[in-house]
């Protein structure tokens, strides 16, 4: 294996040539993109153009067949979802993966518990600690909920996409994947989740959405990346470029260029 | 890993099914002497006695005895399958102490008319005929208890009876065989009647219930050995001493008498639970054979008491029954 | 990615759910959302109403006597429901819990009483027979993946089999002196099998509360994958719920025995359902992550209400049977509407 090559560009995730086939279908095909520290940068594409697929390679789900990674210029392919996770990016996933008997500390917490005293399986959990933190980062990320012990079944949508999204960010994470984020939710309720993402920005946290609202991605994104039938087709600044364009590069009246 | 658990999977049912063949095969091999003998349950202590005596009556008589028994206690679907598998396998008689009286019927039919005579041991079948009837006369042994009840207890005393299931015809006569009785000659007795389904823990439950509200009562009286260990138990978790209350016990079970020699059970009907097993058996190989059978045979009952329970004990060859303390 | 798979079986069964609760009356719909927040509600509703029912019909329920003998009637079922809980909190079952009672019974029947163990090495091993058969279960179900409703069925059979084998289909009759302790025995004029039953839920209720065990038993009932991707060990505790569903299964066998003074294989014959009708009255749901552990002990004292209450009365058993299965859908049907109304009036 190579020794880390260490990257002089500020990015904090850099993907190199990747590609990836399932059976003789090519998924991916020689897929680049870049990430810098603190941006928000959104992947569009059509469906099957292999948005998912290229998320899961960089998250670790699934493995590329050839190319490279660097996050936060170390090069390495996560070889699962949990080594991504404990080296600081973490996925908010389209079903949310959230524990909907369980309320908000729980599932903020799920799986990264506070103790008062360790004894294996039987380990006394720090409940007043947790409900104190969990306060805590509601309120950086600007998520409003009054009371914490509800199931969070019983919650609105976009509560708990905030939690869900307040959950990724208060683990130290460096990057955040948001599949689809408001997808599943109202005029309103999107609007509030829109909030709570410009406020992770607010935090020096990097993202990488995946989306198919564009007035989202225009109103959240710093670039665009477009892919289409497994290429990437180019990126463009959000600033510099309007809707119409990135419709062309989607449905591919644009030739592939850079 | 999953295909080796396929593979593996596959030859035992297909060795499972040969086997069957081969034992379909080497019992109709045998076909020319064998008795089918359903029972109710093996696990109680009175059933034990009674399958002995059905294995000896077939083992004299040099015939194959196939005993089957539900695989639940109580399931009825259990003795009809049981019942369907012996008349396919063309044995000669059918034995059988039906779950229920009435329910067991349709499948007896169906024996008696492919020529399967079938004897009905312990309980009766009703709604259809049978060969014959090999039981204990259940009314007779019941009016003994309550006539020794009666001879004991005062004219305005208080008793808990614990019945079995009366969906069977052992229920329904040993219950009614008591209450005509004791109803005749004191007939000031209250009686407090506890309903089970020959469950032993529901008659411990329903005693100590009844006996916490009525604690006036003196005797309790079981249709069955199983309530009477349930009684005695009750009587222990309320530190009673043996003999406080009385118990009269039906069966005759081994434990029961073993309680009566510890002064906890005052008298006992015993039923001939041997000659249950023996004479139905004997009756069935009769029948098999073409002779005539009576169509109702009492196998008897003895009043145990303290006074006489050695004796009974040696004479019925309990001895091997009767634990080790 | 799972995009696709957003509808799961939990998700399909709420929605019918609801459904049923649009058409509930609005009245009912109303005062099951006041009571919202006591978890096994109906099964509380349903003691409060039959105790003043039996009390006006019988004289002999509201006494002291009768509601010592009422808790101490309820222990064995309580202590299996206890258990079952965890079990079924992560969405699995077990059907062999009797069964594995039956098992523990006959082996600290036949160790102390034929073998001549000492008492407290034979109630040791009769608690590893049952672990260990908890831990089969939960093998099975998380390694091998096979359904706990096929599994635990099997060994429904499984171990009542070897129960009656180990005590070549006899009763044993008279245990030792520690167990009839246990089941006949009392400490300051409290009957011992009340207080195992209380320390036992005392101790189980701390744990789910308080504990790691806990915490994960509710994460992996209410979304196992989301349980896997926060990095939960899923198989471990799946394991462990069984295993504790085993011990209880033989702390059961131990109060049951001393209870009955006799043990053999056909002991606790489909108490099974009694656990799970318990823990289902209780308010936990079968569909796992809902419910907490204080319900199965109302719930098995309803059960026990209802039997105590008919032998007072006198009522036929099958009118019993009649009355608790209505009991049990009556109490489900409740618990349904009443999440379903909680949800509606607590959005922000």
């Amino acid at each position: 294996m190579d020794e880390d090559k260490i990257n002089d560009q500020d990015f904090i995730l850099e993907v190199k040539e990747i590609t990836k086939h399932f059976g003789g279908v090519i998924a991916l095909d020689k897929v680049s993109l870049h990430i810098n520290k603190g941006e928000h940068v959104a992947l569009v594409g059509d469906n099957g153009a292999g948005k998912s697929t290229l998320a899961n390679i960089i998250t670790g789900v699934l493995q590329p067949d050839s190319g490279s990674i660097w996050f936060e210029g170390r090069e390495h392919i996560f070889t699962s979802p949990l080594e991504a996770r404990l080296n600081g990016m973490e996925t908010v996933f389209q079903d949310l993966a959230l524990a909907n008997d369980l309320g908000v500390v729980e599932n903020i917490f799920l799986g990264r518990e506070r103790y008062r005293l360790k004894l294996g399986p039987f380990s006394i959990l720090n409940h007043s600690d947790m409900k104190k933190q969990a306060r805590q980062v509601l309120e950086e990320t600007g998520i409003k909920i009054q009371n914490l012990e509800v199931p969070i079944r019983n919650l609105s949508g976009g509560q708990r996409q905030g939690v869900a999204i307040a959950r990724a960010a208060s683990w130290g994470s460096k990057l955040i994947i948001l599949d689809e984020p408001t997808a599943a939710l109202g005029v309103q309720e999107t609007k509030k989740v829109e909030e709570i993402i410009r406020k992770l920005k607010q935090q020096g946290i990097s993202a990488l959405m995946i989306s198919h609202n564009l007035t989202q991605v225009f109103s959240l994104s710093d670039n665009i990346w477009v892919l289409r039938h497994g290429k990437m087709v180019g990126s463009r600044i959000t600033k510099e470029t309007e809707p119409n364009e990135i419709v062309s590069m989607i449905t591919g009246a644009h030739s592939l260029y850079y | 890993m999953k295909r080796i658990l396929f593979c593996v999977s596959t030859c035992v049912m297909v060795l499972f099914v040969a086997s069957i063949g081969f034992a379909e095969g080497s019992a109709s091999k045998g076909a020319g002497k064998v008795i089918g003998y359903i029972t109710k349950s093996a696990s109680n202590q009175g059933w034990i006695l009674i399958n002995q005596g059905a294995s000896d009556a077939a083992a004299g008589a040099g015939y194959a005895l196939i005993t089957l028994g539900p695989a639940q206690q109580g399931s009825l679907t259990g003795q009809l399958n049981a019942m369907e598998d012996m008349i396919t396998r063309g044995v000669q008689a059918i034995a059988i102490a039906p779950v229920d009286s009435s329910g067991v019927a349709p499948a007896v039919t169906k024996a008696m008319k492919k020529g399967i005579p079938v004897i009905a041991v312990d309980t009766a079948v009703e709604g259809t005929k049978v060969t014959s009837f090999v039981a204990t006369d259940n009314l007779a042994a019941a009016k003994v208890q309550g006539n020794w009840v009666a001879d004991h207890v005062a004219d305005n005393g208080e008793i808990i009876l614990v019945n079995g299931l009366i969906a069977q015809s052992t229920g329904r006569d040993r219950r009614d065989g008591f209450l005509a009785t004791i109803k005749k000659r004191k007939p000031n007795v209250k009686v407090y009647q506890v309903s089970t389904k020959w469950g032993q823990e529901e008659a411990q439950n329903g005693v100590e219930d009844l006996l916490q509200a009525h604690p006036k009562v003196s005797f309790v009286v079981c249709a069955w050995d199983g309530a009477t260990m349930g009684a005695i138990a009750a009587l222990k978790g309320k530190g009673y001493a043996p003999g406080k209350i009385t118990i009269v016990g039906f069966d005759g079970a081994p434990n029961a008498l073993q309680a009566m020699r510890e002064g906890w059970v005052q008298a006992d009907v015993a039923q001939m639970l041997y000659q249950e097993g023996y004479q139905g058996i004997k009756a069935a190989i009769k029948a098999a054979q073409g002779q005539k059978v009576p169509e109702r045979i009492d196998t008897g009952n003895t009043l145990v008491t303290p006074d006489n329970i050695e004796k009974f004990i040696k004479d019925n060859k309990l001895d091997v029954f009767m634990s080790k303390k | 990615m799972n995009n696709k798979k957003m509808h799961t079986f939990k998700e399909t069964v709420i929605e019918a759910s609801e459904k049923a609760q649009q058409k509930s009356p609005p009245f009912l719909v109303m005062f099951t959302e006041k009571l919202s927040h006591i978890q096994g509600v109906s099964a509380i509703m349903g003691i409060v109403v039959l105790f003043i029912v039996l009390s006006i019909l019988s004289p002999y329920f509201l006494t002291i006597g009768n509601l010592r003998n009422i808790l101490v009637q309820m222990a064995v079922v309580a202590l299996l429901g206890a258990g079952m809980t965890f079990v079924i909190l992560t969405s699995g079952i077990d059907l062999s819990i009797a069964a594995n009672l039956a098992l523990v019974g006959t082996t600290i029947g036949v160790l102390t009483v034929h073998v001549g163990v000492y008492p407290v090495l034979g109630i040791f091993i009769g608690l590893c027979v049952g672990s260990a058969v908890g831990v089969f279960n939960g093998v099975l179900v998380s390694k091998a993946g096979l359904p706990a409703l096929i599994v635990t069925l099997g060994g429904l059979t499984l171990w009542r089999g070897l129960a009656f084998q180990v005590t070549s289909g006899y009763d044993i009759s008279g245990m030792v002196p520690i167990i009839s302790f246990i089941g006949r025995g009392d400490i300051l004029k409290i009957p011992m099998p009340i207080i195992i039953m209380f320390v036992y839920y005392g101790i189980t209720s701390w744990v789910l509360k308080n504990t790691k065990l806990g915490r994960y038993v509710y994460a992996i009932g209410s979304n196992e994958e989301a349980a896997r991707r926060a990095g939960i060990n899923v198989s471990r505790y799946k394991i462990g719920v069984y295993i504790i569903g085993g011990f209880s299964a033989g702390l059961a066998a131990m109060v049951l025995i001393g209870r009955l003074d006799s043990s053999g294989g056909k002991i606790a014959t489909g108490w099974e359902l009694d656990a799970i009708a318990a823990v289902v009255l209780g308010g936990t749901s079968l569909l796992g992550g809902r419910g907490n552990i204080w319900g199965s002990l109302f719930g098995a004292l309803l059960m026990t209400m209802i039997r105590n209450g008919m032998n007072l009365l006198g009522i036929s058993p099958f009118i019993q049977m009649i009355t608790l299965g209505l009991v049990i859908i009556g109490a489900v049907w409740i618990d349904m509407i009443r999440v379903r109304g909680f949800k509606r009036s607590h959005r922000d």
